[in-house]
């Protein structure tokens, strides 16, 4: 499903308009990365939450040939499926 | 903004930013969240811009052990719902404001080339730079605007990327076909002008795009077929090869093991008198058989010999086998066993029978060999060797029987 797709289910099944919608969902996406990048987290009911975890710079060896490369620190989005959402998907 | 933002501060800020109740923002939030559900359940991953993708991850059924009985059991496998932050958030913490502008810059930018290539075209357009230039201010309402017809631009280029060839006809597509779209409101002249571009370069598109799906199954054909003709052959080559080989060992060994036994046989005492001429009229099979296979004729002939000689082999024969050639001496220790040379040496602990054949003036009892009797190894003919051999097989079994018997 693609934003497209998601846009259109979303206008349907809260009677929104398409251009409302993708209005909304912007600025969701927008909020969401905001909190994220301010160092909280964001708890959805039902849903799941999102949360930033930071990863410590390592070094990896290609197999290939033994190269060493430095994978630098970042900070990544993690996601963790609410219990509601982890049976939805698994029926 | 908020440390923990949960569903309700969401729903606040939503109406907030975008300018609804609260009551539609908390009717959108839960039907986004149904619908990525449903989304995730119908194909397996949703996308939403600005943000990223909820993937699912098949973790396959495992089996485990149960630490305090030691039993075996299996964990089921399941779906695992795992998210991807989208490209411009690769670094979330450390970037900082690039991804909600981006497209609008991208858009910003295209209309500025658009604008370049259409003053060079008609030099007389005064009214599209007012128009465009107003385009990429407003943030919202830019998006807004131009996204009913984003769908068609995106297909295009994706259609347009997989051709990495030809980058000037891609270009020349994308812009043409920008330039219709909104100029069409605007100026009637350009956008015929621009119509008329598109229509072009959408001809000149569709042979590229045909083309190679033309011209991909033609090479193909002639090379693999030619392929597979020419490894063919060669197998066929190598089982030929293969077959004559193993034609040519069998008869040299049957040769040897001849040999051998006439080499035996000879100074032995009273063996009989038939058995020099088997030997002879298996000498005599085997010279014409070898004759044969050296003029190379792969006639049916000498295998039906080969076949025929080979169960005729004078080792399968109790009375004639006799062995001379010895490869090793073993000298009995404690609580050793005629099977257990036989293993050690052969490999095969069935034939401790030949071993006992070979010793029997020393071991009277193959139950029982005394320890420190010493132990002439026989050197076994290949045809005895080889334990996958059904003849042989019967042999060590009818052996084994009759000497345990004794």
């Amino acid at each position: 499903m693609n934003n497209k797709e998601i846009i259109q289910s979303v206008s349907q099944k809260a009677a929104l308009t398409k251009q409302a919608t993708e209005q909304l969902l912007h600025a969701t996406a927008q909020i969401i990365t905001e909190t994220l990048k301010d160092g909280g987290d964001v708890k959805i009911q039902h849903f799941g939450s999102l949360e930033v975890r930071a990863h410590q710079a390592r070094t990896v060896i290609n197999p290939r040939n033994g190269q060493k490369t430095r994978i630098p620190a970042k900070n990544v989005w993690t996601f963790k499926a609410n219990n509601r959402l982890k049976d939805a998907v698994n029926q | 903004m908020a440390e923990h933002l949960t569903l309700v501060s969401l729903r606040r800020a939503l109406s907030a930013r975008g300018s609804v109740s609260e009551k539609v923002a908390d009717d959108f939030l839960s039907a986004l969240i149904a619908s990525i559900q449903d989304g995730l359940q119908k194909d397996g991953q949703v996308t939403i811009n600005g943000l990223g993708t909820f993937k699912l991850q098949e973790i396959p059924a495992r089996e485990s052990i149960n630490v305090a009985t030691g039993e075996r059991f299996t964990i089921d496998g399941y779906k695992k719902v795992v998210f991807v932050a989208g490209a411009a958030h690769g670094n979330s913490g450390t970037k900082k404001t690039e991804e909600p502008i981006d497209p609008i810059q991208k858009l910003g930018e295209q209309a500025e080339e658009i604008k370049d290539i259409l003053s060079e075209l008609n030099a007389m357009t005064p009214e599209t730079p007012v128009e465009e230039s107003a385009e990429p201010m407003p943030p919202v309402v830019a998006v807004a605007a131009p996204k009913t017809k984003k769908p068609k631009r995106a297909k295009k280029s994706k259609e347009v990327e997989q051709q990495p060839e030809e980058k000037t006809e891609q270009a020349a597509a994308l812009v043409s076909t920008e330039a219709t779209e909104k100029t069409e409101p605007a100026v009637a002249v350009v956008s015929t002008e621009a119509a008329e571009k598109t229509e072009a370069s959408e001809k000149t598109e569709a042979p590229t795009e045909d083309e190679p799906a033309k011209e991909k199954p033609k090479p193909f054909n002639p090379l693999l077929t030619g392929l597979i003709t020419i490894g063919v052959f060669t197998m066929l080559l190598i089982i030929a090869y293969f077959v004559l080989r193993h034609q040519i060992v069998s008869w040299a060994d049957g040769m040897r093991s001849d040999i051998e036994l006439r080499v035996n046989t000879t100074p032995d005492e009273s063996v009989t008198t038939a058995m020099p001429e088997v030997v002879e009229e298996n000498l005599n099979a085997g010279q014409t058989e070898g004759q044969n296979s050296a003029e190379q004729t792969e006639t049916n002939e000498p295998a039906k010999v080969t076949e025929k000689a080979r169960p005729s082999s004078p080792y399968f024969d109790d009375s004639k086998r006799k062995f001379t050639k010895f490869q090793a001496t073993e000298t009995v220790g404690q609580d050793s066993r005629l099977a257990w040379v036989a293993k050690k040496h052969y490999g095969e602990k069935a034939m401790w029978v030949f071993v006992y054949e070979a010793n029997r003036d020393r071991v009277k009892d193959p139950n029982l060999v005394r320890p420190g009797t010493k132990l002439r190894i026989p050197k076994l003919p290949l045809e005895l060797r080889d334990i996958n051999n059904p003849e042989t097989k019967a042999l060590l079994d009818r052996l084994s029987e009759k000497y345990l018997r004794e």
